[in-house]
């Protein structure tokens, strides 16, 4: 039975001609897809769209694109398609709802599935009141993001871009048309297959294990315009290698990788003179590089004959393959690397033929020239024309051969260092005399390539009492770090959010401390014997054992003359050696924010005087135990300040300056603490010891000017503390907020927290704490 | 003398079912007595596989659980006081390398490393233990043979084998069974039904997901067994799992949470 588009014409009455005309070229088409019903809400679908008044390109779109969705998922999503659109129309300018329709087949296609496609336009509609203005970008790129994405994937990286950009509609677009970095990175880290970064290292061992000496390797991207950078290539003796691949049949991107940076390395390492493409044509150039590409294999295959099996699974060219010369040459390449692999055409027989004759020559990149030119010159005889751009090797692990045509401006000096950065700067350390004689540059500012530091202040002649130091020194400026930042909310972490930028503290008047120390006599009398029997002792002996490792003479006979006399010995003859250490650093982390100069309730001292006097007779403490400790504080002032402290260091002595240091401490502006906990956590991994402690003290949550979700901070703090946790870092968190108990046990784990309920006791409470966690 | 020894033969079979090709590998380092070294998370079925070879190859094992304060003394013996003086007790591992044992030393890298270097001279070719105090060499039985379990997962950053201890093992790596064989094994051990091991396994599964997201380790194949024991006496799935699998690995509300959310998911 045919159903004729007259049957509908109610429903037709309203469009313009030009779509009637649209829909009666496609009828035919659609009338196979569709069943009755479903064409019946495909015209009622245009039918509707024509209703909304946006104009005729969004019907046309419809009654052109809707037959393709439901030819690759069913034709019962053309219900939710117009349902979604119709619903976008309030919402969004046409043109917008006109692109979702354009692109919806592409989706279809790539998602392959009804209900990923249903998730897919909800995603849609929720982005389209998240970021209106991306969804524009987005839908043009549609097709590269579903290249590289799982529909989570680009949810995700959707969702991360309308978090970032929510009031800044100009990077909004940037991002959403994959014009930003951020946008690059966030989809670099949601793409499927394999990334280069994840096996890098892998790659980088096994090449080291290989050939004994370090190959410099960097991802490049796959270029969308031109896919250049699928392929590897070497250039400024760097291996580039494509940033993603994929698995390759049964064989595993890492496998792949392995392959591509093995062939590479034997270019890099047998192609030993240079040469020189000089009077030869591009035809011949492609044969010669392929028999360099299978001379540099068979002379590291004979090293490690394992890589024939790498190499080869990678080839998939068959005899019947034989329309353009790429072919032949990929039959020529799998032929000349795989024994097992038969071709019985003429020249690859040559090829094959001339390739095992040379044998024994195989060291001078010389016999790929003599057998390239000799082949290609046969290769006329095929009456198959060549095309330099097309007619290349598809086998995924060869690269492009450029490094081995360029090779003739090689420089092996260069090579070797290759990915070794000079220092730029460099620092001596220096006497007086020394300083006073060398010769300075007027116009060298900080970049400059050498400068002399002095240990002491270095006066001028005309001695006025005033240093160079005093009167011509500025503040150095610490490297920002960048740290990543959790976000609960797309459960993804954004890359290198938070920049934390360390401060040189003021010194403040040592007196201060001092007076802290005469007015904590008391308990500082109170902790001695504590921290005296802390201390480590070395090697002490345990008596009386019953099971110990060495007998204790003077007991054992004690008991043998027990015995001897008829009386009940004591069996406890042994003795045991206990060797006492502290193997611990301590970090304290101060939080110095704005909130710290409040007065603490009923009392004239503010909380940051607290803070101060707690850490003084804390480090007094730890001091005298003798653990390696530092004293850090943060603030903050949005996401790009994260400003850091370093009282004292763990190599440091505890003496004037740390003390005076934190004399000069105050308080002012935000708490981040995620990225101040990764910092501090990123100082204590370097401590060589067993434990390592960090001790928060703060006196309110993570809070911060740029964030208002309450929850944001702290799933970052709490995420900043595992990570910390997984490198061996225990941090525990002393809180002055009497309302803590809510969060912090959730940042922290159940039982890295205090809260301090009376903040008055926080001087005497903090030692104590110290040597409770630490014996 | 060969009282001593007998105690420790394994009688009956113990349950174990290979995984991969473990079994036969054991058996190879066996006949050349190298020394072996087990790897794998907790609960996986280590201590299982080296008792099941020890009655394959009806040879005694004796086991000894390493920790912090044990001493070489604790290992290779030491002189106790009786009626007529001292005596010479020896140590488990002196026991196995006299009379031809399988010594298994279980979580190796707990003992410190002073501990773990006595065993240096068993593991190579001279594969005698010198008793220093007593003035003794012991040449090693024939059928004696070293081996260490460790979980390379377990705050590795602290403590680990010297370079010098690993290079005298050879190693075997253990992992959770994949999912079939695990709920095989789960069913057997406990005589539950195989739909509810399966169930069991999969909320394992889901455990071991979140391993480094909030946990440090997964719900192990042991754990598993101890909650299907649960629930053949009749306790109820939900509670069983609370019991053996959610509350032991997680002081973490949310994380408890989410792991009570799972086990419903399974068991409604």
């Amino acid at each position: 039975m045919s159903i004729s588009l007259d049957d509908y014409k109610e429903l037709l009455e309203n469009l313009e001609p030009e779509s009637v005309a649209l829909l009666q070229n496609v009828w035919p088409e659609a009338v196979k897809i569709f069943s009755p019903r479903g064409l019946d809400n495909y015209l009622k679908g245009a039918s509707a769209l024509n209703g909304l008044g946006r104009g005729r390109g969004l019907v046309d779109c419809w009654i052109d694109e809707t037959p393709i969705v439901a030819k690759e998922i069913g034709e019962d999503i053309v219900g939710d398609l117009a349902t979604t659109v119709l619903s976008l129309s309030s919402r969004t300018s046409g043109a917008v709802i006109e692109l979702v329709l354009a692109t919806a087949p592409t989706a279809a296609k790539r998602l392959g599935d009804a209900e990923l496609f249903q998730n897919y336009l909800q995603f849609l509609n929720v982005l389209i009141a998240q970021a209106p203005r991306g969804v524009r970008p987005m839908l043009d790129k549609l097709d590269v993001l579903f290249g590289q994405l799982t529909l989570g994937g680009l949810r995700r990286w959707a969702l991360w871009g309308a978090h970032a950009h929510r009031t800044d509609y100009e990077e909004q677009i940037n991002y959403f048309s994959l014009s930003s970095k951020e946008s690059l990175a966030v989809l670099q880290k949601e793409r499927k297959g394999t990334l280069f970064v994840d096996v890098q290292r892998r790659i980088n061992m096994y090449m080291r294990a290989l050939w004994a000496r370090d190959f410099f390797m960097k991802p490049t991207s796959g270029d969308f315009e031109n896919r250049e950078g699928y392929k590897p290539f070497i250039e400024s003796y760097f291996i580039h290698l494509p940033d993603a691949y994929d698995n390759y049949g049964d064989v595993s991107a890492t496998e792949v990788y392995r392959a591509a940076a093995a062939h590479t390395a034997a270019h890099l390492v047998e192609t030993k003179q240079p040469i020189s493409a000089e009077s030869l044509n591009p035809m011949q150039m492609a044969v010669i590089s392929v028999i360099e590409d299978a001379r540099v294999e068979e002379l590291s295959i004979r090293r490690f004959p394992g890589l024939r099996k790498t190499w080869a699974s990678l080839h998939t060219a068959t005899p019947d393959m034989n329309a353009s010369m790429g072919d032949y040459l990929n039959r020529l390449a799998r032929a000349l690397l795989d024994p097992d692999y038969q071709d019985d055409d003429s020249w690859i027989t040559e090829g094959k033929m001339l390739f095992a004759a040379a044998q024994d020559q195989l060291d001078s990149y010389q016999i790929s020239w003599d057998i390239g030119v000799q082949l290609s010159h046969r290769f006329k005889d095929k009456q198959i024309p060549f095309n330099a751009r097309t007619d290349i090797q598809t086998a995924p692990y060869r690269d492009d051969n450029r490094y081995f045509w360029e090779f003739e401006e090689f420089d092996f000096n260069k090579s070797l260092t290759a990915g070794y950065d000079e220092p730029k700067q460099l620092r001596k350390h220096v006497s007086v005399m020394e300083l006073a004689n060398v010769v300075e540059v007027e116009s060298a500012g900080d970049d400059a390539q050498e400068i002399c530091v002095m240990d002491t202040e270095f006066f001028p002649y005309e001695d006025m009492g005033i240093s160079y130091n005093e009167s011509e020194g500025k503040e150095p400026i610490s490297p920002p770090y960048h740290y990543s930042e959790w976000d609960y909310q797309i459960q993804l972490e954004r890359p290198d959010w938070a920049t934390v930028q360390e401060k040189r503290a003021k010194m403040g008047d040592i007196q201060l401390i001092d007076e802290i120390a005469t007015q904590y006599k008391r308990e500082i009398a109170r902790m001695k014997f504590l921290l005296d029997a802390m201390q480590p002792q070395g090697v002490r002996r345990i008596r009386k054992l019953e099971d110990g490792d060495e007998i204790d003479i003077n007991a054992a006979i004690r008991s043998m003359i027990e015995m001897r006399m008829g009386m009940q010995p004591d069996p406890r003859i042994m003795m045991r050696s206990v060797r006492k250490i502290r193997d611990i650093s301590v970090m304290v982390l101060l939080d110095l924010s704005e909130s710290t100069n409040d007065k603490v309730a009923g009392q004239e001292f503010t909380v940051l005087d607290l803070t101060r006097e707690a850490t003084v007779l804390l480090a007094n403490a730890i001091d005298k135990v003798g653990d390696p400790f530092a004293i850090h504080g943060f603030c903050s002032d949005g996401r790009h300040d994260v400003e850091y402290y370093r009282y004292k260091d763990f190599d440091q002595p505890y003496n004037e300056i740390p003390k005076a240091k934190l004399a000069g401490m105050t308080g002012q502006l935000s708490t981040r603490m995620g990225s101040a906990i990764r910092h501090a956590a990123h100082y204590l991994k370097l401590q060589k010891s067993a434990k390592k402690l960090m001790l928060v003290i703060t006196d309110g949550e993570p809070a911060d000017i740029d964030v208002r979700d309450p929850q944001y901070l702290r799933h970052d703090t709490k995420k900043a503390v595992e990570e910390a946790a997984r490198s061996g870092v225990i941090t525990f968190c002393m809180s002055l907020d009497p309302r803590a108990d809510q969060y912090v046990s959730r940042i922290f784990g159940e039982r890295n927290y205090m809260v301090v309920d009376h903040v008055e006791r926080l001087p005497e409470k903090l030692p104590v704490l110290y040597a409770g966690l630490t014996r | 003398m060969s009282e001593i020894i007998d105690q420790y033969r394994v009688t009956t079979e113990p349950y174990y079912l290979p995984v991969a090709d473990e079994v036969e590998l054991y058996e190879a380092a066996y006949s050349v007595r190298m020394p072996m070294m087990l790897k794998g998370p907790t609960g996986c079925g280590k201590t299982r596989f080296v008792e099941y070879m020890a009655w394959k190859l009806k040879k005694p094992l004796i086991t000894v659980a390493c920790n912090e304060d044990m001493t070489a003394s604790d290992l290779v013996g030491r002189y106790l006081l009786d009626a007529n003086g001292t005596n010479w007790q020896d140590g488990p591992l002196a026991v196995a390398a006299r009379h031809g044992a399988i010594c298994y030393l279980d979580e190796v890298v707990e003992a410190r490393q002073d501990t773990t270097v006595v065993i240096h001279p068993l593991t190579d070719n001279r594969r005698v233990l010198p008793l220093e105090k007593k003035g003794e060499l012991i040449n090693a039985h024939p059928d004696f043979q070293v081996v260490i379990s460790y979980n390379p997962g377990y705050q590795s950053l602290m403590k680990d084998l010297k370079q010098s201890t690993k290079q005298r093992f050879g190693g075997l790596d253990f992992d959770y069974p994949n999912h079939d064989t695990e709920s095989e094994i789960v069913a057997h051990e406990t005589g539950v039904s195989s739909d509810i091991a399966d169930k069991l396994v999969s909320i394992a599964e889901r455990a071991r997901n979140l391993k480094g997201h909030g946990l440090d380790e997964g719900i192990s194949t042991r754990m598993l067994i101890y909650a299907g024991s649960l629930i053949v006496k009749n306790v109820d799935a939900h509670a069983a799992c609370r019991v053996a699998l959610v509350r032991p690995i997680t002081d973490d509300p949310d994380m408890r949470d989410a792991l009570d959310a799972a086990v419903s998911t399974f068991f409604n």
